[in-house]
């Protein structure tokens, strides 16, 4: 009966070393992960031009970065605007041509759909650095000047595998009835696919879109190779060239954490907004029933 | 113009991916305003005639008339055709209201109009909204949903959805609806339910349904003709009540309904024999001792006392259904089927009898197998993707094999019979199946499994599509993998007509 009692102990002893260790192993990986963030976004409150020197807290960064006479601080802008312009508009071309690829392909016979889908999926396991030569190697063969045109058609092939990626499951899973549907009730094919199947796989072009646009912002490998050999640079560029010739601007420690926190509270949002969807149509279902 | 709204002409159709017609030289008219319901198992091609008609699919060969003007190759918008389909396939994007709608934003429709020389023209015009309004809402009305503009898809019961896809193509008001086994997904009150519904609504719309359906009580209850089809073939074209009292074969007589189905033989004019006895019927055009398929329906069998029926049988299970009784009879080795209202013990004897009106014979499709073969370099037969030793003296008069197993022609010179052409028959007996996978190089699926009183009929295609045909006591499954087993002993060969024997 002790006996029993004791091992009952000793069970509930492991259980709870378990329980413990197994929390202090997610914490320890979530503290890797996100330790090196924290670490920089504690030293953007600070005047120091070396990272790891804390000289009080400040919002010097910041009041520079936001300042109209830095000369510094408008390279950054630059920069800035320049990486978003890429994203958007490279984001916005691989969206058509990854949602038409997909729904080309998908609706291909049978072999010819097979090889299609291998083709676009090589680039996706490809190294970037072989895209980024290649690249580079087919533009100097054409003898096209390096330009902005030719950083958006590097930005484009990076991206377009993905958009097909994130597209063809929604095509996949659709109702194949639903285009007949359509062609059945009198509309053309041009008009099935605007106004019934793009409809229905726009969840899919809508996340392709995100990761086109995502993948371009932090791309560093291809932009090198493809961008204007002089004068034009985005962030990674910039940040690169930088550091190369003298220390990181300290304003880039505060656009690092603004950028942060921008993808945060777009993360938290997009979380709230789906949970809430998901609400609303679990108490759909139960007003159905 | 014999007022058919719609007529096949010997349409056929394969796909790209297969090797198999998916539907095989189809001939068939449907009059105007008809309930026509096209009824097989699943895979018997009825989808795909559907498809044909509504345009998803165009033939590989044959004509689709649409009021005498061919169709077959106009795309599906083009058709003055609507489809609902088994999944409803609703917009999910889109309300109530604009699915139904969504026909009628499509359609454009001719008006008159006095242009400035002051003569009048035909111009075309898009429905207005007003009017798309109140179509959408005589629509809902008819499928009993009024009020229900403004509701999401997804918030809709599989039956309003069901309705809502009705409604989507009436509101167009084809000349031909198409119901693709719409019924499929509702549970079994709701099912019956719309069936007297839609049954009520081609009553009062006037437009052609074509519906399909591997339900046969839904084909009986609803349509007006019934197109039996099995295997890309129509079996049978009829009534209702045609169909279920006259079969024309085994197949029909065993997928409609429940029959007992015999083989028996013409032993005189208006008389054959099964059971073990000769029974009068009154099918004519038959040649004496031709081997017949004979139908009787279980409630057509009429059971008395022992001595007083024509033969006797034991009764082994007896089932109550409200009714009546459902008896099983074992006559001999033999089972019968037989519906009564009066009550028989279990294990009694008992007399049965049939009048002759409703003993249904029918000819037997086949009566043996038959193969195109030809003879291969080696001297072996062959037929159906493999090859058999055959004795082929018994096929050429004066030939003989040497000692070294050559064969010798009548000058003894070595006979060079390679790619001669041959037809093997093998009855019934000479093939059985086995599981065993080993068993034989010869391998087929089961296609179709009729029982036959004390033994199946099947029949088992083989990837080349030569169909065996053997009787079998055991159960097998339909769509079962089988080794095919051919008794060597019983092939018969025989030189293909036209060629000389040497």
């Amino acid at each position: 009966m002790v006996n029993n009692q004791k091992a009952a102990k000793r069970i509930k002893q492991r259980s709870l070393l378990k329980k413990i260790l197994a929390k202090v192993f997610v914490y320890a990986i979530l503290l890797i992960m996100y330790a090196p963030i924290l670490y920089l976004i504690v030293y953007s409150f600070t005047s120091s031009s070396q990272i790891g020197r804390w000289e009080g807290l400040s919002f010097e960064p910041f009041i520079r970065l936001f300042a109209s006479n830095n000369r510094e601080s408008k390279q950054i802008w630059q920069a800035v605007y320049n990486t978003v312009s890429i994203a958007l508009v490279s984001g916005v071309i691989s969206t058509v041509l990854g949602t038409t690829g997909a729904i080309g392909i998908f609706y291909s016979k049978k072999r010819s759909k097979n090889l299609l889908e291998f083709l676009t999926q090589i680039p996706v396991v490809n190294a970037e650095i072989v895209i980024a030569l290649s690249l580079t190697i087919l533009f100097v063969m054409v003898k096209a000047q390096f330009s902005y045109a030719t950083l958006v058609i590097g930005h484009v092939v990076l991206t377009v595998p993905f958009v097909v990626l994130s597209v063809k499951p929604k095509l996949t899973q659709m109702d194949p009835n639903l285009y007949e549907a359509a062609l059945d009730l009198g509309a053309n094919q041009t008009r099935a696919l605007f106004k019934v199947v793009l409809p229905e796989i726009a969840p899919g072009i809508l996340s392709g879109f995100m990761l086109a646009v995502t993948l371009s912002l932090d791309d560093y490998i291809i932009t090198t190779f493809t961008k204007p050999r002089t004068g034009f640079d985005t962030i990674s560029t910039y940040i690169d060239a930088v550091t190369k010739k003298s220390g990181l601007p300290i304003q880039v420690r505060a656009l690092t954490t603004i950028i942060f926190a921008v993808i945060l509270i777009v993360m938290v949002a997009i979380n709230i907004r789906s949970s809430s969807l998901v609400k609303r149509r679990i108490k759909k279902e139960h007003e159905k029933d | 113009m014999d007022n058919y709204i719609i007529e096949l002409k010997d349409v056929s159709k394969k796909f790209d991916d297969s090797d198999i017609y998916a539907v095989e030289h189809i001939n068939l008219k449907i009059k105007k305003g008809e309930f026509v319901t096209l009824l097989g198992p699943s895979g018997c091609g009825k989808t795909t005639t559907l498809r044909m008609i509504a345009g998803f699919e165009l033939p590989t060969s044959g004509q689709i008339l649409l009021n005498g003007k061919d169709i077959s190759l106009l795309p599906p918008y083009k058709r003055p055709i609507n489809t609902v389909f088994q999944k409803y396939a609703l917009f999910g994007h889109l309300n109530v209201f604009n699915n139904i709608a969504f026909g009628l934003k499509m359609k454009k429709i001719p008006y008159e109009k006095k242009n400035r020389k002051g003569e009048t023209v035909t111009k075309m015009r898009h429905y207005t909204k007003q009017e798309i309004s109140e179509m959408v809402k005589d629509a809902l009305k008819i499928v009993d949903l009024e009020g229900f503009e403004k509701r999401d898809i997804q918030t809709l019961s599989g039956g309003q959805q069901q309705r809502i896809a009705i409604a989507r193509s009436i509101v167009n008001k084809p000349e031909i609806l198409l119901l693709d086994e719409p019924l499929g997904a509702l549970d079994l009150k709701m099912r019956k339910e719309m069936q007297l519904e839609l049954k009520a609504m081609h009553k009062k719309l006037g437009i052609t349904f074509i519906y399909v359906t591997h339900d046969q009580e839904e084909a009986l209850t609803m349509s007006d003709t019934v197109v039996v089809m099995n295997d890309g073939e129509i079996q049978q074209v009829g009534t209702p009540k045609g169909i279920y009292d006259e079969p024309k074969n085994a197949f029909v007589a065993d997928f409609i309904g429940e029959s007992n189905i015999y083989t028996g033989t013409m032993v005189a004019n208006k008389t054959v024999r099964f059971l073990g006895k000769n029974f009068k019927c009154v099918d004519e055009g038959f040649e004496l001792n031709e081997k017949v398929d004979v139908v009787v329906r279980p409630e057509d069998v009429i059971l008395s006392e022992p001595d007083k029926g024509k033969c006797k049988g034991k009764i082994v299970s007896r089932i109550f259904k409200g009714m009546h009784y459902e008896y099983i009879i074992m006559v001999d080795r033999s089972e019968l089927i037989a519906q009564s209202t009066l009550e028989f013990n279990q294990g009694l004897e008992v007399g049965i009898d049939v009048s002759p009106s409703n003993i249904q014979i029918m000819k037997k499709p086949f009566t043996s197998n038959y193969f195109d073969g030809y003879i291969n370099k080696e001297n072996k037969i062959c037929f159906a993707g493999a090859e058999f030793d055959y004795d082929l003296t018994k096929l050429f008069v004066g030939y003989h094999y040497d000692n070294d197993g050559n064969l010798l022609d009548t000058k003894n010179q070595v006979a060079d019979l390679e790619g001669r052409p041959i037809v093997v028959e093998i009855p019934f007996d000479g093939v059985s199946i086995s599981d065993d996978s080993e068993a034989s190089s010869l391998h087929g699926q089961i296609i179709s499994m009729i029982y036959h009183g004390d033994h199946y009929q099947v029949i088992v295609r083989t990837p080349d599509e030569d169909d065996f045909i053997l009787d079998e006591q055991d159960l097998w499954n339909e769509n079962d993998n089988v080794s095919i087993i051919v008794d060597p002993q019983k092939i018969h060969v025989s030189l293909k007509q036209g060629e000389k024997h040497v």
